[in-house]
């Protein structure tokens, strides 16, 4: 039956297939953010984001302090490590031009409490991190290959970094990044009186015991917290302890976005299946008289049933194969139009949950469209629908009224989703409208890296900024270094989670810069 | 519940009129209602019809004949009256328990085959025998015979387009025998044949009698009317003469 109607059958699949495409696209990324679990790391649901936060300004974090961070790590018990890490700018030279990398420095026990193992060499000790330590770093699979060609003998080398020498002790696995785009690894060899209690700037993870529950984390770092507000009343008053599931605190900016842009998606998905319900309804019509004829033979209803959805089945399943065809396109066009890398641990490409999604959206959007015309087709008035010329058109008053409250459906969907998007677009142009103090189409901004070694000044920044930018054709530039002050990761609430990253390396800064017209 | 039902029917019409008697209808009416007009079809039908009768049903147009028979044939529900089947009472039944008793118990020939165009001939009569739950290698023993018997062996892999009238309708008559049912219904079998292929198909429906089927046929034509042992003539939605063959 659906061979020998082949336009109906090729509109039908298409609308399903168009529906599913995109549901499935969608899909991949919740999948991706949400779902799927992180690459190389163990027990992740035991790993938690640590964050201290203002109390007036309760759902933000706002990074933590150094010292704060020591306190929690020697009195903590529910945990079986908690780690510290600040990116920051890597310079590698010593080849024909020096390279320029985001790094992390961690605290030494990070990654082994974490569960992810060198592919060469050895993770940190943990003396390392101590601030007399000998100098060592991790390098990540692509500087490896880029820098080292993948030369085994890379482990032990020691090349010099932001003008120190360090020695490379281990590679890690390919596509790890941690946080999120970073490709080399030092410890964090911090000293606090650089880095006084109030000077929030840090980001920490945690791994939660075995058995322990995060609540009872969070009411000992909570604790723990309390006691150094009341020790440091300064710098620590109002000062609580945010206690997250590691993935929920790194997804924080788009799952409420990506949920209704899913939403929005399954929206249009329905309207597809209401238009299919309603071309099967039609043509359940002009199929009256053969049904009439299996009815009269015997055919109990649900067995005209089954023929009918076996076959809304077929054009469910191939527009599920079809659509997930779309999809592989579909999320090409998505990661190609995000506009910085990617954290490390979000992989958009199809795994089983994708798969079964679209099987799954497939099969029950079959019987979403096909079942109401089965029913409605499997009980014709029958000894009209064998009369000679039997009437073969619209299936009856009732069959209209079913096929003009999928009309209506429809139309209330397609209303729905209309408002949604211009509320959302009304969110962004007023985002767009934003005034964010300087005018962003002619400004540019850029990092410069000086590494401590060879720029020891605190002035440097200032002083290498006044000299350098004098004589590019730039009109003004903030010849300081912008934000001052170390700042948090997160608090650049853009889905993009690693631009716009305000540096925290103390001598290396961001500046915009205006465009001479 | 639908058997219980059959049976507590069953027990309210003991035995109906004579032990032999397959079909008995006690003053069954049809009224259609269209648009607040009421149509007497059927106004109050006594009809017996025993195991092995051949029986024809003739009247002018709009008298009745054809809502008699689909009644007959449990495809409408009569508005009043009482309709037994082989000493079950029938005319409430459900949807699915109609459905049953129409597959095991009645074949139809309609006037116009009503084949299935996208059916080879053997899936057209194979059809109610695959309702009926019948396993595949049984079906085929049931379809073959039946389409030896209207002498369409030959076509089984031919779908209905590549027949001609005559040819279509002889397999209509073998998919209606394929389930060795109770009683067949025809409504004007030959209506849409030329003469030399209705006398055919006349023939094998004689044939069929003979071979002890019992048939109800609606006819116009009063040549074929003969065939039948007993001729009811229908008038208004009355039965105003019923005869026996000399
Ligand atoms: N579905 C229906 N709705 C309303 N009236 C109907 C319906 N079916 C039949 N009738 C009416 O019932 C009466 C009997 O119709 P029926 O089809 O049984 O006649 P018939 O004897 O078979 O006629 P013909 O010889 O022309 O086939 C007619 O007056 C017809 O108009
Ligand atoms: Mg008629």
């Amino acid at each position: 039956m659906l061979v020998k109607t082949p336009g109906f059958t090729a509109i039908s699949i298409l609308a399903v297939a168009l529906g599913i495409g995109a549901s499935t696209t969608m899909f991949s990324s919740i999948n991706a953010l949400l779902l799927r679990p992180m690459p190389l790391m163990q027990d992740q649901d035991r790993l938690v984001a640590v964050s201290q936060f203002f109390q007036k300004n309760a759902d933000q974090n706002a990074g933590t302090a150094f010292p704060d961070y020591l306190e929690w790590k020697k009195n903590v018990t529910t945990l079986d490590g908690i780690a510290a890490i600040q990116e920051a700018t890597f310079i590698i030279s010593g080849g024909d031009k020096p390279e320029r990398y985001l790094g992390g420095q961690i605290s030494a026990d990070a990654f082994a409490f974490m569960g992810v193992q060198p592919i060469l060499g050895r993770l940190f000790r943990p003396e390392e991190d101590q601030l007399n330590a000998a100098p060592v770093a991790l390098i990540g699979y692509d500087i490896w290959q880029n820098h080292f060609g993948g030369d085994r003998a890379a482990v032990g080398q020691t090349i010099p970094i932001n003008g120190k020498q360090v020695t490379i002790v281990g590679v890690m696995p390919k596509g790890w990044r941690f946080p999120e785009v970073c490709d080399l690894w030092m410890p964090l060899q911090m000293d606090e009186k650089d880095h006084p209690r109030g000077m929030f700037f840090l980001d920490c993870i945690g791994k939660v015991k075995k058995g322990v529950s995060i609540e009872q984390a969070r009411a000992e770092l909570d604790a723990i917290t309390a006691r150094i507000a009341v020790q440091y009343p300064e710098t620590n008053t109002g000062i609580g302890v945010h206690v997250t599931p590691f993935r929920e605190e790194m997804v924080r900016n788009f799952k409420t976005l990506t949920l209704l842009v899913m939403g929005a998606v399954l929206f249009v998905h329905l309207i597809a299946c209401a238009n299919v319900a309603n071309l099967l309804l039609a043509r359940g019509a002009t199929r009256a008289k053969e049904i009439g004829i299996r009815l009269a033979l015997g055919a109990s209803r649900l067995q005209i049933v089954r023929q009918l959805l076996a076959e809304s089945i077929v054009l469910g399943l191939v527009g599920s194969a079809l659509g997930l065809l779309l999809a592989v396109w579909g999320v090409d066009l998505m990661v190609s139009a995000l506009p910085n890398e990617v954290p490390f641990w979000i992989h958009f490409d199809f795994d089983w949950r994708v798969f079964s999604f679209a099987l799954g959206i497939g099969a029950v959007s079959s019987l979403l469209f096909g079942l109401l015309p089965a029913l409605q087709a499997s009980h014709p008035r029958l000894v009209d629908a064998l009369k000679e010329g039997g009437r073969t058109g619209s299936g009856g008053a009732k069959g209209q009224r079913v096929r003009n409250s999928l009309v209506i459906a429809e139309v209330a969907l397609a209303l729905v989703l209309l408002i949604g998007a211009g509320l959302m677009m009304r969110s962004f142009m007023n985002l767009q409208k934003t005034d964010i103090g300087v005018d962003p189409s002619s400004t540019l901004t850029f990092r410069v890296g000086l590494p401590e070694a060879q720029f020891p000044d605190k002035e440097a920044p200032r002083a290498f900024s006044s000299s350098s930018f004098r004589s590019w054709p730039i009109s003004r530039a903030w010849n300081r270094p912008v934000p001052r002050r170390p700042c948090r990761l997160r608090e650049t609430s853009a889905p993009r989670p690693s631009c716009l990253k305000a540096s925290r390396n103390r001598n290396s800064f961001r500046t915009p810069a205006r465009c001479a017209r | 519940m639908a058997t219980e039902t059959i049976n507590e029917q069953a027990a309210r019409t003991p035995g109906a009129n004579g032990s032999n008697s397959l079909i008995h209808l006690d003053g069954v009416t049809k009224v259609f209602l269209t648009d607040e007009v009421e149509t007497h079809a059927l106004s109050g039908i006594h009809l017996d019809i025993r195991t092995g009768e051949y029986v024809s049903i003739a009247g002018p147009s709009g008298c009745g004949k054809s809502t008699l028979l689909s009644i007959l044939g449990l495809l409408d529900t009569p508005s009043g009256g009482s309709y037994s089947l082989k000493g079950t009472e029938v005319a409430n039944l459900s949807f699915p328990d109609r459905a049953r008793i129409r597959n095991r118990e009645i074949g139809f020939i309609f006037q116009s085959f009503n084949l299935i165009g996208d059916l080879t001939v053997f899936e057209n009569v194979e059809l109610p025998l695959t309702y009926r739950g019948m396993g595949a290698s049984d079906r085929k023993g049931f379809v073959l015979e039946a389409l030896e018997r209207v002498g369409m062996g030959h076509r089984a892999k031919h779908l209905p387009s590549q027949l001609s009238g005559g040819q279509q309708q002889r397999v209509a008559v073998a998919r209606a025998l394929a389930g060795k049912p109770a009683i067949l219904l025809a409504d004007e079998p030959t209506g849409n044949l030329d003469s030399r292929n209705g006398d055919a198909v006349m023939a094998l429906l004689k044939e069929l009698h003979a071979g002890g089927a019992t048939i109800c046929m609606v006819t116009h034509d009063t040549r074929f009317a003969e065939h039948a042992d007993r001729t009811i003539h229908l008038f208004d939605g009355r039965v105003v003469e019923d005869r026996m063959a000399a």
